[in-house]
């Protein structure tokens, strides 16, 4: 089995306004999928109604190749953080996650284990104990994160995981849907496009209750035509450069114009190659890279940004 | 297993969140007020009737003069016309008073409570969200089935708890009868209630899969339960005018149609009437939960 998730022409409708209009994926197994799109685009629409949350007009899902979802075939290895869902407030940390776990069908000892060790992960454990109604909102977005991942689910959707997280808890949590790379599906949904680039392997563009583009986030970055070079300092003949690369263009960025990956340098450059569809990134890097050599390159970056690609700069 | 996994997390919520708390207090209050009130109200007509009757009027504790208005052939009359059904006054007479009390007590106050405690309870989780982590592990059936019992366990044990409550009120203010033994059958009586109360479970249960508010499910669940004692007696009274015997067995359909038979003491018709019940519950309950199977949880 390839695909962890496969919908068929989602229809939801709510009235006139369809918030599934014929919504489209496979999500690829092993994957870190992102969904990127505007508010109503669908995205929560579609997650809700692969959980069973929502029941769709039209259409057909399929998780880990056995049907739509049921908590009978899917409980324990499909899960999801879903959107602006409180926990119970009279519930404790600990014991609420090892009720959860228990419902999944582990067993005592089991769900204690899985649920120390999610509280560990999720930093919480000083709050183990403490009731929901006590918890800050970051606190208990990571209680919900963890009810996410109790027993080593196979896929997990999580809608927004970093809103709401501090950034050393954000960080924490990055790396932690890192470390599950090729070893459980995940797909989120996010407004931070920096967090999917950081985290996706695949990337799906959503719009109007459907998706426009699915493909790996290397595809969707590096196919536009661009090649990035942070330099120690510009060169100031562009144009004998371009007549000796013939087909390219060259651009000083002014910081907000392309993507450069991390220069642990104070103070660079910043130089766009821009190439027709004839060109490859190899070719281009051939000519040009040994031109500006001199220069001090100190990164090259192929392709845009993820925000880049999606807003068509 | 789940269903039970999903009602013993239900109990637990219910004890933190000190509803089972409250509902115990309730039916404490219920019990120790009720029967407190109705003893004082006994004693008085006590000595009243022992007055009208000519019987001895004895000074202290209640209970002594009834036990002996029981035996009374014009007192036994009178209670026979009162209660219309003859197998029930035969199964009632000679009962204690404080006992018959209790009963009636409990069968008053276990479809508002049960209401009370109920209906809110799928809206509610619905609405916050919190209903989508357990839809995540069990299914939409399970969980209702689940919740059903959760909360019929806890009005079990408020039930029971109210009558050991209802019994030591006995013990310290009445006399004339064997203490000792009306508190098995208060507990008795308990049960029969719980029969009771898990058709008005279903009901308000049913009711609160309906909605997303807990507030209109309050409202849905209490004007139903009036309309669901009241529309029985006219069926009663005037169905067979407008129905036809045949239908009438509509009537049936409403938990009030059926509780007569709980007042019985032979274990057949109280069973057959229990049974009754909880078959009630259960379809209010899969009426609620055929909605909710289909609709979204947002």
């Amino acid at each position: 089995m390839n695909e962890a998730i496969i919908t068929r022409g989602l229809v939801k409708k709510y009235g006139r306004h369809a918030a599934l209009n014929g919504f489209t994926l496979a999500v690829p197994s092993g994957s870190i999928t992102g969904l990127v799109g505007r508010n109503g685009a669908g995205k929560t629409t579609w997650m809700m109604t692969v959980a069973g949350f929502v029941i769709p007009n039209a259409g057909e899902v399929s998780i880990l190749g056995s049907g739509p979802f049921d908590a009978g075939r899917h409980g324990g290895r499909f899960t999801i953080l879903p959107q602006d869902s409180d926990l119970p407030n009279e519930g404790r940390v600990r014991s609420l996650l090892v009720g959860y776990a228990r419902l999944q069908g582990m067993t005592r000892k089991d769900a204690a284990k899985s649920a120390d060790e999610l509280i560990e992960v999720m930093n919480l454990a000083d709050k183990a104990n403490a009731s929901i109604r006590s918890l800050s909102h970051g606190m208990r977005k990571r209680v919900m994160v963890a009810q996410a991942f109790l027993g080593h689910p196979e896929v997990v959707m999580l809608d927004e995981p970093l809103s709401g997280l501090d950034p050393v808890e954000a960080e924490r949590l990055r790396s932690f849907l890192l470390s599950l790379r090729g070893k459980t599906t995940l797909v989120i949904s996010s407004h931070q496009l920096d967090d999917i680039e950081k985290l996706c392997t695949h990337v799906a563009f959503v719009a109007d209750g459907k998706v426009e583009r699915m493909e790996t986030l290397r595809a969707i970055t590096s196919d536009t035509g661009r090649i990035v070079y942070a330099l120690k300092e510009l060169p100031s003949d562009l144009a004998a450069l371009e007549a000796e690369c013939p087909g390219v263009r060259l651009v000083v960025g002014d910081g907000e114009h392309g993507r450069v990956e991390r220069v642990d340098r104070v103070g660079y450059g910043v130089l766009v190659a821009e190439f027709g569809e004839g060109m490859t990134v190899e070719a281009v890097n051939a000519a040009l890279l040994p031109r500006l050599v001199p220069f001090g390159v100190l990164a090259v970056t192929p392709g845009r940004s993820l925000e880049e690609a999606y807003l068509g700069k | 297993m789940r269903t039970i996994r999903v009602a013993l997390f239900e109990l637990a919520a219910a004890v933190r969140t000190r509803r089972a708390i409250v509902l115990v207090a309730l039916y404490l209050a219920a019990s120790l007020l009720g029967m407190s009130g109705a003893i004082t109200a006994l004693g008085k007509m006590e000595d009243r009737l022992a007055e009208i009757l000519q019987v001895e009027k004895v000074e202290g504790k209640s209970g002594v003069v009834s036990a002996a208005l029981w035996k009374s052939k014009p007192f036994q009359h009178l209670v026979r016309s009162a209660v219309g059904d003859s197998l029930i006054y035969d199964d009632i007479v000679g009962k204690h008073p404080a006992e018959l009390i209790y009963a009636w007590i409990v069968f008053l106050a276990v479809p508002l409570l049960t209401v009370l405690v109920a209906t809110r309870r799928v809206a509610e989780e619905v609405k916050s969200g919190a209903a989508k982590y357990m839809l995540l592990r069990v299914t939409r059936l399970e969980w209702t089935l689940g919740k059903y019992l959760g909360i019929a366990l806890m009005m079990l044990a408020g039930l029971l708890i109210g009558a050991v409550a209802a019994w030591i009120v006995a013990a310290f203010r009445l006399s004339g009868a064997d203490i000792p033994a009306l508190l098995p059958a208060m507990i008795v009586w308990s049960f029969k209630a719980w029969f009771l109360s898990l058709a008005w479970l279903g009901l308000a249960l049913g009711v609160s899969h309906l909605f997303k508010s807990g507030a209109k499910a309050d409202a849905v669940a209490i004007l139903l339960m009036i309309a669901f004692s009241v529309v029985p007696a006219i069926l009663k009274g005037f169905g067979s005018a407008w129905l036809g015997g045949k239908l009438l067995v509509l009537v049936r359909l409403f938990p009030s149609s059926v509780d007569d038979a709980l007042w019985r003491s032979s274990f057949m018709p109280v069973a057959a009437s229990a049974m009754w019940l909880l078959m009630l519950g259960l379809l209010y309950l899969s009426i609620g939960h055929a909605v909710f199977a289909r609709r979204d949880v947002r």
